[in-house]
């Protein structure tokens, strides 16, 4: 079996691309592992809302209700609109506002991390966040002319979605005889024959916390400890945001690891796992399984349900 | 002829519609037209991975433990990797 990995900066964290043959040649590899680097870079600058000339930002700029918009920017729209209901509207990608007034207007790529447990110990009381009473996601659409239809004012954070959605194209692109686990910012791919090892992060201590079997989809990591910082009022602030309030949420989990058929599936699972605090999130990661990881530093598994199957005597 | 009801027809009525309602559910769940064993069924067999379709479940199977290999071909049959993926906040 020949195996090729790459990792490189993508999206403000890394990407890592591992694909294994025993039918295509290490040049073959090498050339596959080239399409998905530019596969993602490509998404990169095109769904970015930190640099003006993004076509993302083009977007959010423009006073037109109908955008001409690239099959990757109307993608990237539609997973947007699917990720407010699924999520019953807790995955909000039109929340830019909030964020930006939580103090995440600019990127914070190299950016170190407030403490998590100083951040912990000063947060108000967890609850679980709700969402918003108006639900501006839902709006968001693609008209039969490949317009991106949303009402002028309206802007879109491609965030987590943007990842997830970027390695799934970059997947669906690959030949077949290929396994293949392509990852970007945490959020990964995973596919070709036999499962694979996915080796969870502890949000607390950066150690293993836990290894998922995935035999093929998406596994995603929603949390807070990376992106968090401290305001000048002393207050601490991360850019999972509560649509209802429009700030942070504290629900008593820092992070939760969701599995899923694709990674933009696991990535809206994840995230609306984590803005449900630890009941929500166990009903809705209880069909595919996944991981919590508590304010208190407790990982909690959470089994995949067992398939149950009725066969005709 | 007059018509005169008791418990007897009331119960045999009754329990054949019962059996006849039994009978037609289990032609429909034998055809495979019930909806929750047909999303059962999918999740081990029809994996999805186009960009579209986000939303059928894929045969995925986290455990606790690392359970044993799932295909004869499976390359990390009976093996810890070293140096696995990773997933992590971001």
């Amino acid at each position: 079996v020949i195996r090729v990995d790459r990792t490189f900066a993508c999206m403000g964290g890394r990407a890592t691309v591992r694909l294994e043959s025993s039918r295509h040649s290490r040049h073959a590899l090498e050339r596959d592992a080239a399409r998905i680097r530019a596969t993602l870079r490509e998404a990169d600058r095109a769904l970015t809302r930190f640099d003006p000339a993004s076509e993302l930002c083009a977007l959010n700029r423009d006073p037109r209700a109908a955008v001409p918009a690239s099959p990757l920017v109307r993608d990237l729209v539609r997973a947007a609109a699917w990720a407010g209901a699924r999520s019953e509207g807790l995955v909000d990608a039109t929340l830019v506002g909030p964020i930006e007034a939580a103090g995440y207007a600019e990127s914070r790529t190299g950016a170190m991390p407030a403490p998590l447990a100083a951040a912990l110990a000063a947060a108000p009381p967890r609850r679980p966040a709700r969402a918003a009473s108006h639900w501006a996601w839902a709006d968001l659409a693609v008209d039969p002319a490949g317009r991106v239809v949303r009402p002028p004012g309206v802007r879109i954070d491609s965030g987590g979605i943007g990842k997830g959605l970027a390695v799934d194209v970059a997947a669906a692109r690959l030949p077949a005889g290929i396994r293949y686990a392509i990852g970007c910012g945490g959020d990964l791919a995973v596919g070709g024959s036999g499962a694979w090892q996915i080796a969870v992060d502890d949000a607390h201590t950066g150690a293993e916390a836990h290894r998922l079997l995935v035999q093929k989809g998406g596994v995603a990591t929603s949390g807070i400890n990376a992106r968090i910082w401290r305001r000048a009022d002393g207050s601490y602030a991360h850019h999972l945001i509560d649509p209802a309030t429009g700030e942070p949420a504290w629900t008593g989990l820092v992070a939760a690891t969701a599995v899923a058929a694709s990674a933009l599936e696991a990535e809206v699972l994840a995230k609306a796992a984590l803005l449900s605090g630890p009941r929500g999130a166990r009903r809705l990661l209880r069909r595919d399984g996944g991981v919590l990881q508590h304010d208190n530093g407790r990982v909690e598994v959470i089994a995949a349900a067992p398939v149950v199957r009725l066969r005709a005597a | 002829m007059t018509f005169e009801p008791s418990w007897k027809r009331l119960t045999a009525a009754t329990g054949g519609l019962f059996i006849a309602v039994l009978a037609f559910l289990g032609v429909r769940v034998a055809a495979g037209g019930d909806h929750a064993v047909q999303a059962a069924a999918q999740t081990t067999t029809q994996p999805s991975q186009t960009r579209q379709q986000v939303a059928p479940p894929a045969p995925v199977t986290p455990s606790d433990q690392l359970a044993a290999p799932q295909t004869p071909q499976d390359p990390s049959a009976g093996q810890i990797d070293a140096n696995p993926p990773r997933t992590h906040s971001s």
